[in-house]
């Protein structure tokens, strides 16, 4: 019932928002000021203004009927966005009359869909509030605005003349995941300025938003390097893919197949191809989802540090797999010649708390993986048994382990029982100046 | 939106023309003048403006309450009305002094302050509409105001208009809403008198009617109670309060036969009372009452200004009254208006068992004193009270239903009864209404009437003076207020009792009043100005005097030796371009001594530390041997 309200104020405020320039809010709010007032004709004579102020406003309503224009818009939206970056494109509109235009404005909507109150409760949990009883509006309005994904400005318009004309939008992405724009509108206002008739163009794009990354100094991974035989183009194949580095003299020892013979016909003499052997780490970036015994917003956090570690390391010259557990275990591995860490945060930007599922799930799937791995770089949501003794499983295995643990501040200044020495602490209110940090 | 020029001048102007405010308009209109001649501007952040929103939004609450509490005028809203461009003027002139020259929108809407960036708005168009609309207020029933307020109103749409469409279409509109509203506004005042002329016959219903008394004899269901409080009474005893006389049944309803009012000076000085009884009374009015009062009245203080008038039954009439009054009746408690032609006059619908039960009971034998005691012992005895109406529509029928077989009804049917039945013993008899005096406060030392306290009885003419002859069951005022919903009442009472308070405080015409409201409004005043100025705010000149250098600003190691370097260089080609910063420059000279003199000059002019004399020194002579290289 309450939402339904809301639903309706809501709708009735974008309508109002959507038709009326501010010059008709303007207009509009001392009309019913002067109709409160001049309720008693005797008592004062703002029922005069209330009449003339009315009288404007209907005409404006009337003229808006005759408001005409042919106009085409294209948009163009980048395939990728990060949340808390303004994401910017632009829009092209052709006219398509033999006059130029004028007083227009570009509305530009994301697809939104009215939130229930279960969303609602998520979206006070998100913010670190309780539960509340009774909804309110704000709440109601702030997870529909997240859910939306952001809010695209309004853009006001220079005349459209013949020549088509490019505008830049922007809005700042709320959430990672996939946003939709569906229609796009371009209102024109009336003779009066006071109403504007609005025009409704379909396009429906989407456009991938990226988690929030920080910068982050690329990590050590000491003692990480590993032969990669056939180096890394097809170091999670089979075979040997050697890369030509020179050739040299022939030296005793060296294989019959590594011999050179069209130089040998040239100089008589044997002559072998130089390969340069490959090294490169491989590392496994673990992100814990088990969200029980922690918060959404924690793990917006560890989505971010995931993010942020996949970028920081893009220079570290090693294969980076991404393993977590969302219904199933995943494992996405990036890397030079494998696959751009672009594709890491495509995944990262989809990834889903797990509510259910035990932490030994991943505990299994990042064991089954460690082999093939030098390191380990393991983001968790909380420093519990579990977690601590899925810690000293992989440190007996003689690898590398960083730990990021992720905390509302309980763990700043406390011991950590069972911490590796590499085991960062990430307050999840403040990630970047934690990560910057390291 | 664009900003007419002249507009806050001419609107300001307007206001004062017809609302006759001169002094505030001339101090408004000199500040208006001070903010374009001056260059001085005010550094407010958002914050600062919010209070002044939250400042002017407290000015308009305590100017309300003020004018509530110490101005006795009809309608205290319009007062306000009248003073908005003062009220707002705060807004405004932040705006025209601050170095924004905008005013966030967060100040106006507090529902907007969470926005950042915080969207702003050119606060004088708003403040003009403000000025036009408080004009108003001056209800000057004149054009005056309709030209003004539509000419100033399309001055500013024509500065906000899309620029690129025709005037003449522009003008068209306007002149066609202009010509439109001119006939409107004066339809719709005709309207309102029109509603308002219906809207009073219809009103009248309401409030008790001296010459016909349509009664709940007849009604079916259950009798609704309201506990809402009606009136307060500083009283000796419990008695009846009397509002109304009817001497004649017919049909449904009572009548009263004499109808004329004529003016009485109860309440003027001259009037005079040699009765030591007297009672006084709390009461909020509309504009018009019948008065309840006890038998009797002859005197009336404390509504001196009101008009009075009385009919020869006893009824008395205010007009004019305030809104609230406390008032001091002197009465004798005895009635003695002459005997009427109806006061005998029985309904032949009644006459068979009126008759019946008189001479059953033999009170035609009895003295009028004796069978009136004998009548109340009767019903007493043999009658209860019930609020249960009865299933019959018909009042002649539910009243002889009552008296033969019911037996069970509430106070009217019992007064009416009794009318009937003293009449038929030939005693002249009438039927009274008003309310019973039953329910004492305590802590108040007051008796506090209520809804459900109303009550009618009978009066009948013995020893030559009409005399209460009230025959319900006493039992009654309990059953009624079991019946009420006791724990919203109880809420209700409580805020009834603090309006009433300070009702009682506003009329009790005390000198300091005015005084006592004015500290308070100046003190919450002062409180909310030094919270919006505690946060450190500066005075600093504008921007056209800061470029013009008089004022050199007072930063740390400006007295560096760097810029004499700098200056040394100014016109050849190895001074710093503009777009480079110092390090840059330094790097391009590709000069390590200058790399040198540039890391002491950043940390003379940043570190919080500065430089030690030593270093000081130091760089002075690099800069020195740099020169005479």
């Amino acid at each position: 019932m309450l939402l339904r309200i809301y639903r309706r104020i809501y709708r009735n405020d974008q309508w109002m928002r959507r038709h009326f320039s501010l010059t008709g809010h303007l207009l509009l709010m001392f009309t019913l000021a002067a109709a409160i007032f001049g309720v008693d004709t005797k008592a004062s004579t703002t029922y005069q203004l209330f009449v003339f102020l009315a009288a404007i406003v209907l005409l404006s309503l009337a003229m808006a009927l005759f408001v005409r224009g042919r106009i085409a818009l294209t948009r163009d939206l980048p395939r990728y966005g990060t949340v808390g970056e303004p994401l910017r494109y632009t829009a092209t509109l052709h006219n398509l009359d033999t006059q130029s235009q004028g007083g227009l404005a570009v509305i530009d909507l994301l697809r939104e869909d009215y939130p229930n109150a279960v969303a609602v409760q998520a979206y006070r949990a998100l913010r670190g509030r309780r539960a509340a009883r009774l909804i309110n509006y704000r709440d109601w309005l702030g997870c529909l605005v997240r859910q939306r994904g952001g809010t695209i400005e309004e853009v006001s318009l220079p005349p459209l003349n013949r020549e088509p004309l490019s505008i830049k939008l922007q809005f700042t992405p709320l959430r990672r995941g996939r946003v939709y724009l569906d229609a796009c509108y371009i209102a024109k206002t009336e003779p009066l300025g006071l109403f504007r008739r609005l025009t409704r163009f379909e396009q429906p794009q989407s456009c991938l938003i990226l988690p929030k990354y920080y910068p982050i100094k690329p990590l050590q991974l000491p003692g990480a390097r590993r032969y990669q035989p056939g180096g890394v183009t097809l170091s999670n194949s089979v075979g040997e893919s050697p890369e030509f580095m020179a050739l040299r003299d022939y030296r005793p020892g060296d294989a019959l197949a590594a011999v050179h013979w069209k130089s040998y016909a040239k100089y008589g003499k044997l002559i072998v191809k130089e390969y340069q052997d490959e090294y490169f780490a491989r590392a496994a970036l673990v992100l814990d989802t088990f969200i029980a015994g922690s918060n959404t917003a924690r793990f917006e956090a560890a989505v971010s540090v995931a993010a942020s570690l996949v970028f920081g390391n893009e220079q570290n010259d090693l294969l980076l797999d991404l393993l977590f557990i969302d219904r199933e275990a995943y494992c996405f591995t990036s890397g030079r010649g494998v696959d751009q860490s672009l594709h890491l945060q495509e995944v990262l930007a989809g990834v889903q708390p797990e509510r259910s599922a035990p932490f030994e799930r991943l505990q299994q799937s990042v064991l089954a993986h460690a082999a093939r791995c030098s390191a380990m770089l393991c983001v968790l949501l909380c420093w519990d048994e579990e977690r601590r003794s899925f810690i000293k499983q992989l440190q007996a295995l003689g690898l590398t382990v960083y730990v990021f643990v992720l905390h509302d501040g309980e763990l700043a200044g406390a011991v950590m029982p069972d911490a590796p020495a590499a085991c960062f602490r990430i307050d999840s209110r403040h990630i970047g100046e934690d990560l910057q940090a390291l | 939106m664009n900003y007419p020029p002249g507009l806050l001048a001419v609107a300001l102007l307007f206001w004062t023309a017809l609302s006759r405010t001169e002094v505030a308009a001339a101090s408004l209109l000199g500040l208006l003048l001070l903010s374009k001649l001056s260059s001085w501007r005010w550094q407010l952040d958002a914050k600062q403006f919010f209070r002044l929103g939250d400042l002017t939004s407290v000015l308009v609450v305590l100017a309300l309450a003020y004018v509530y509490a110490t101005q006795d005028v009809d309608r205290p809203i319009y007062l306000i009305l009248k003073w908005l461009p003062a009220l707002f003027a705060p807004l405004l002139f932040a705006q025209l002094f601050g170095s924004t020259q905008r005013l966030p929108l967060g100040a106006l809407f507090y529902s907007r302050r969470r926005r950042t960036p915080q969207p702003s708005i050119d606060f004088r168009v708003p403040y003009a509409g403000v000025c036009v609309l408080a004009a108003g207020a001056a209800n000057v029933q004149t054009p005056a105001y309709f030209i003004g307020s539509a000419l100033l109103f399309s001055w500013m749409l024509f500065y906000a208009r899309p620029r690129r469409r025709e005037l003449p279409l522009w003008l068209l509109l306007v002149m066609l809403a202009l010509g439109g509203a001119y006939y409107g506004q004066q339809g719709l005042r005709q309207l309102q008198l029109w509603i308002e002329g219906r809207a009073e016959q219809w009103l009248s219903n309401w409030t008790p009617d001296p010459y016909q008394n349509r009664t709940s004899i007849g009604d079916v269901g259950a009798l609704k109670l309201s506990g809402k409080i009606e009136l307060r009474v500083a009283a000796a005893h419990p008695q009846l309060l009397h509002q109304a006389t009817y001497d004649r049944y017919a049909g449904q309803s009572w009548y009263a036969s004499q109808r004329k009012f004529s003016n009485t000076a109860l309440n003027s000085d001259s009037a005079t009372s040699s009765s030591q009884q007297q009672m006084t009374f709390f009461s909020n009015f509309e504009r018009q009452a019948i008065l309840a009062l006890p038998q009797g009245v002859e005197k009336i203080a404390g509504i001196e200004g009101a008009l009075l008038s009385t009919t020869t039954f006893g009824v008395i009439k205010a007009e004019d009254l305030p809104s609230f009054a406390q008032y001091r009746v002197y009465y004798s408690g005895v009635q003695t208006s002459q005997l009427g032609k109806y006061d005998l006059e029985l309904p032949e619908r009644h006459r068979d068992w009126a008759q019946q039960l008189a001479a059953q009971l033999g009170l035609g034998s009895e003295t009028p004193t004796a069978a009136a005691a004998h009548l109340r012992h009767f019903f007493k005895t043999q009658y209860r009270y019930s609020l249960y109406l009865g299933g019959e529509h018909d009042a002649d029928r539910a009243l002889r239903d009552f008296v033969l077989t019911r037996k069970a009804g509430h106070c009217e049917y019992f007064a009416a009864a009794t009318v009937l039945v003293l009449r038929a013993a030939g005693i002249p008899a009438r039927l009274a209404t008003g309310y019973s005096l039953q329910e004492y406060a305590h802590d108040q030392q007051l008796y506090i009437v209520r809804r459900r306290h109303a009550h009618a009885w009978a009066l009948a003419f013995i020893d030559g003076r009409w005399q209460e002859v009230d025959t319900t069951p006493a039992q009654w005022a309990e059953l009624e207020a079991e019946q009420s919903d006791n724990v919203w009442q109880s809420i209700e009472d409580f805020f009834s009792r603090i309006a009433f308070e300070f009702k009682r405080w506003r009329s009790s015409g005390n000198s300091h009043r005015q005084q006592v409201g004015l500290s308070i409004v100046a003190l919450l005043s002062l409180f909310l100005a030094w919270r919006l100025y505690r946060n450190r705010a500066q005075w600093q000149r504008s921007a056209s005097n800061q470029s013009d250098g008089t004022t050199a600003e007072n930063y740390p190691g400006r007295d560096s030796p760097w810029y004499r370097l700098e200056q040394a260089l100014q016109g050849t080609e190895l001074a710093r371009r503009s777009d480079e910063s110092v390090q840059q420059w330094s790097e391009r000279l590709q000069q390590p001594v200058l790399l040198e003199i540039a890391r002491l000059h950043y940390r003379y002019r940043f570190d919080p530390a500065g430089l030690s004399a030593d270093e000081l020194a130091r760089l002075q002579t690099a800069v020195d041997d740099w020169l005479a290289t």
